[in-house]
């Protein structure tokens, strides 16, 4: 019975650095050697995590308005709203340069983890109608970091009422049928409930799908369902004074205010979804409220939000005890309250499942990392150095902070911040290549590793000649210090015990250690300490070993 | 067999790459197996239109009667009657007596259709049997999910509408024609995909024509980084976890080993390539524009005798973004797609490869009928297009549907399919040189319709 034995198991001390480094993994942008440190003097992953509920959140709006200094005239973004239309190619490459510097530094990691991962659930992304919004998108991102400890039934009413995604799925400017078109539009009402919620078929709050007579999964919903919870969502535009949405996204106020009802637009009509009634007389916002309470209340919903929080901070594929321990905690935060994400977040990182299934599942544990977090880690764990940059439009500069300048992390069908390619996200929850499918394991990540892997921009980040640093114009600058003075002392083996703690939460196995170090004596002789500590450090991170987070 | 100096070559730098590892499978040149392979050299190139193209938009009645029923259930989003690219058909079937018309965005498209190499597949979608609404309103059984985005695009990348199979039907293609695990018979320019997952098989990603012996420079491992050295003991890495107890751990390597083995195997592929002008570009476009897709699809053609073992089927997998309307019509996405298509089918008649290549679309569903407000909702069956010299163009087949919710094929605001996706795909599947005994494995309910139909390939 593992489960039982893992109950014993449970522990809330980290045992050493490398487990100490595991948790950062799951609950960081990456582990760096302070916040291992940290992280031991507490003792206590709860107190991490408490420490992590205490601090205020990063909002990456502000990150824009306090860091980027107009030049050549052009005045600062708080004083001129109107220069995120003006400049709105130039501010959305902005967007992805705050990112990259908030996930690098901010104190504030386990939100902004959080905060991402539920940005792969509510997915917007700058691909489609937000194209020329930025600012439309960094208010949506913050309101995931502004509720991302919060409850999952407010954090699903502040999406919900978000002009981006208002826009993104095409229900602002949405109104009763008869009025623009023959019926309301569907877009977020089947969303919502297919890929925010409930998903597809029924679950037991394992998150195993409920099988009918003839062993077939059953549907959570119907066209029916879908039809009737789109006129749900009618009579919503944004902030501008007009419904119409050709009207809409007309100022930065409109395009980051939440959407705010236009009484006559809406369906006042009876309404039937999953088996529950909305009686007829009710507005917008008591309507919403009401749908968005029958699916946070679906029973669906629970292991729905915890399979993927587990699969985007923990492993691909957890057990269905691990999801059932997630979504009872979904269910009632032990004083009666559902979707208490605090909870939920300390029930998926201190499950006995997370902090012991290297040992216990050997064969299954884990999640590939995601290109983002590859490189975030990397930054964070090398203190990398940024520089000054200019924002440009057009041949003209415009604004100027400090930046790695990263915006996204390869050249095709890879990870940015907010750019999926649909509300589908950079990949499905199931995905993996046929040889993992076949033995009904996921892993997801996969999707977006594209044939290099992200290998080349580690190394064009960790050797700064490379091509593609140059290429991409990065301006990160890795301290390495410590590493090329144990080269050149010849201390290979602590170096690379350093950097699988550091990197690898002790996960190197010790074929690829010898590998490695079997490189390092031979070219030893041949190169310089710092060309060997920026090759160690290569090896280790473009390893397999280090891919999967475990 | 390849010729004698390009076989030297990819030995050559497969040895110097591989150095210490132990040379692996490549020196056998696949052979290219299976009696339905025989004949010429054959490709398909499969568009999916993802997010579900509004195709009623696109080819539209041009008679009064039913322009005005089509005006009457599209409201504002219906295109003028005097807009229609007219289209005259030959309606050998007798099926479709009305005229029709194609967008105005779309006269690349008319131009082939009046070449007749181009035809029109009308109404088809996923069915696990033929039905009737009244039958849907007794409960007759319907494909998982219709409606939802990913599970349709499934059904239609099983090509098996019950999904009783988790294999792709280009897949299972590949691994029909094609005993041995060789990489060369599906090739995608546009993702992963399904349709091309099969049992042993998977899909060749192309990002670009080049692939150069120094590839360890797409790794980070090049002159600049490290070089031969450090490119070794990374792949020694990678070779040794193939066999990790962690099965993620051990997938992931198996993968990466295969993707560093290939430049190798595929070395001087791109020699004598073909210059290709460049295809139009699109505007915003959602991923990698389709032009740059399906101009990266003929420069692999122009040279697909350059694979190793000269394989006679290939199936190549392209992905159009941005066609799930809610909000928008399609007038920049149908211009796009006719403008990309005909410079293909240009494309492949200056290749001399016109009557080698057929070229399909696909799509997740149909959309609504009516609109809900600036776009249309998710549907059911849609109209195909198919293109190409051993099309018989010029004709629409299977039956038009009246478009109007009072149509004896509409389910209230979505149009029942009158052709299962099986069939259509079947159909240019045995195009392909599958016979029987082929289609009935590759598409295990065909039988239910009664086999590929109508014949719209020669």
């Amino acid at each position: 019975m593992a489960i039982l034995s893992l109950a014993f198991l449970s522990a809330e001390v980290p045992a050493g650095r490398q487990e100490a480094s595991a948790f950062l993994a799951r609950a960081t942008f990456g582990p760096t050697e302070e916040g291992i440190d940290h992280l031991i003097g507490l003792g206590s992953y709860d107190e991490w995590i408490e420490e992590q509920f205490a601090l205020p959140p990063t909002f990456h709006m502000d990150w824009i308005l306090s860091h980027a200094r107009g030049v050549n005239g052009v005045g600062d973004l708080a004083d001129h709203p109107g220069q995120w239309d003006r400049y709105s190619d130039a501010l959305g490459t902005m967007q992805l340069h705050a990112w990259w510097d908030i996930v690098v530094h901010s104190d504030d990691q386990l939100r902004q983890r959080v905060a991402f991962a539920l940005s792969e659930l509510f997915v917007i992304s700058k691909y489609g109608p937000l194209l020329n919004f930025p600012d439309a998108r960094i208010s949506f991102y913050d309101t995931l970091v502004r509720h991302a400890f919060d409850n999952f039934e407010t954090l699903l009413r502040a999406v919900t009422y978000h002009p981006a995604m208002g826009k993104y799925l095409s229900y602002l400017g949405n109104a009763r049928a008869g009025v623009f078109g023959a019926h309301p539009d569907e877009n977020y009402a089947r969303e919502v409930m297919q890929l925010f919620t409930i998903g597809l078929y029924r679950l037991r709050p394992d998150g195993t799908k409920v099988l009918d007579e003839n062993g077939s999964p059953i549907h959570t919903y119907s066209q029916e369902d879908v039809t009737e919870m789109a006129r749900v969502f009618t009579g919503l535009s944004d902030d501008n004074g007009h419904i119409e949405a050709e009207a809409a996204f007309s100022s930065h106020h409109s395009r980051t205010a939440p959407m705010r009802p236009f009484s006559g637009y809406h369906d006042r009509g009876s309404k039937r979804i999953l088996g529950h009634t909305l009686p007829a007389g009710q507005g917008t916002r008591r309507d919403i409220r009401q749908a968005l309470r029958i699916l946070v209340r679906h029973p669906n919903t629970a292991p729905f939000v915890a399979r993927h929080l587990i699969q985007r901070l923990v492993t691909s594929n957890p057990s269905p005890q691990y999801i059932e321990r997630v979504s009872r905690v979904f269910e009632n935060n032990g004083e009666g309250v559902r979707g208490d994400m605090k909870a939920v977040i300390r029930a998926v990182l201190l499950d006995p499942e997370a902090l012991h299934g290297r040992r216990e599942f050997p064969e299954t544990f884990g999640k590939l990392r995601e290109p983002l977090l590859y490189i975030s880690h990397l930054l964070r764990a090398f203190h990398a150095r940024n520089g000054y940059h200019y924002l440009e439009q057009e041949g003209k500069r415009l604004y100027r902070y400090r930046s790695f300048n990263l915006e996204e992390t390869g050249f095709l069908k890879q990870e940015g911040p907010l750019s999926a390619l649909t509300v589908f996200n950079y990949f499905s929850p199931e995905d993996a290549p046929t040889a993992l499918r076949k033995r009904g394991l996921a892993a997801p990540e996969m999707t977006v590793y594209g044939k290099q892997g992200i290998d080349d921009v580690l190394m064009g980040i960790i050797h700064k000649n490379g091509f593609i640093y140059e290429l991409m114009d990065l301006h990160a600058d890795l301290r390495i210090g410590k590493i090329e003075r144990w080269m050149k002392r010849k201390q290979f083996r602590r170096a690379l015990s350093y950097l699988n703690t550091l990197l690898c939460a002790g996960t190197l196995s010790t074929e690829s250690e010898q590998t490695i170090l079997d490189y390092l004596e031979r070219v030893a002789s041949r190169k310089s300490p710092e060309k060997l500590a920026r090759h160690l450090i290569g090896l280790v991170i473009t390893s397999p070993d280090y891919a999967l987070q475990r | 067999m390849l010729p004698e100096t390009s076989r030297r070559d990819f030995l050559k730098g497969t040895a110097a790459l591989l150095g210490g590892l132990s040379l692996p499978s490549i020196l056998t040149v696949p052979e290219t197996a299976g009696a339905a392979a025989t004949g010429g050299y054959k490709a398909l190139v499969c568009i999916l239109l993802e997010g579900g193209a509004d195709m009623f938009n696109m080819i539209v009645p041009r008679q009064k009667s039913s322009w005005q029923e089509y005006r009457n259930v599209r409201k504002g989003l219906a295109l003028s009657r005097s807009s229609l690219l007219p289209i005259d058909h030959a309606d050998r079937s007798g099926n479709n007596p009305l005229r029709y018309g194609m967008r105005e965005t779309m006269s690349g498209l008319q131009r082939l259709f009046g070449e007749e190499k181009l035809a029109i597949v009308a109404n088809v979608g996923t069915l696990v049997r033929p039905v009737t609404l009244r039958e849907i309103r007794e409960g007759a059984p319907l494909p998982r999910q219709l409606f939802a985005h990913n599970t349709q695009r499934e059904l239609w990348m099983l090509g098996d509408s019950k999904a009783l199979l988790n294999t792709g039907w280009g897949g299972r293609l590949a691994d029909r024609f094609d005993p041995g695990p060789h990489p060369w018979f599906n090739l995608t320019v546009g993702g992963e995909n399904l349709l091309q997952s099969g049992g042993r098989s998977a899909p060749l990603p192309f990002e670009n024509a080049e692939i150069s012996p120094d590839t360890m420079r797409r790794y980070g491992f090049g002159p600049e980084a490290g070089g031969a050295q450090l490119g070794r003991t990374y792949q020694r890495l990678y070779a040794d976890r193939r066999s990790a107890s962690n099965r993620l751990l051990a997938a992931l390597a198996k993968e990466r080993m295969k993707e560093l083995k290939l430049p190798y195997r595929l070395s001087g592929l791109f020699d004598g390539l073909k210059e290709i002008p460049p295809f139009p570009a699109g505007v915003h476009e959602t991923g990698k524009p389709l032009g740059e897709q399906l101009r990266l699809v003929a420069q692999i053609l122009s040279v697909h005798n350059n694979f190793p073992g000269r394989p006679r089927r290939q199936i190549f997998f392209v992905n159009h973004h941005g066609w799930d309307t809610h909000d928008s019509d399609n007038a920049h996405q149908s211009e796009y797609l006719s403008e990309c298509m005909t410079t293909f089918q240009d494309t492949m008649e200056r290749l001399g490869l016109e009557d080698r290549v057929t070229t399909f679309t696909l799509s997740d569903f149909g959309r609504s009928l009516s609109p809900n407000g600036a776009g249309t909702d998710h549907g059911w069956g849609n109209h195909a297009l198919v293109m190409g010299g051993a099309v018989r163009g010029g004709e629409i087949y299977g039956t038009m549907p009246r478009i109007s919710p009072d149509s004896p094929d509409a389910w209230e605001d979505r149009m029942i399919p009158t052709l299962a996706s099986e069939q259509y795909l079947a159909e240019i599947v045995r195009w392909f040189g599958a016979d029987n005994d082929d289609l009935d494995v590759i598409f295990p309910n065909l039988h239910t319709f009664g086999g590929p139909a109508p014949e719209f390939m020669s």
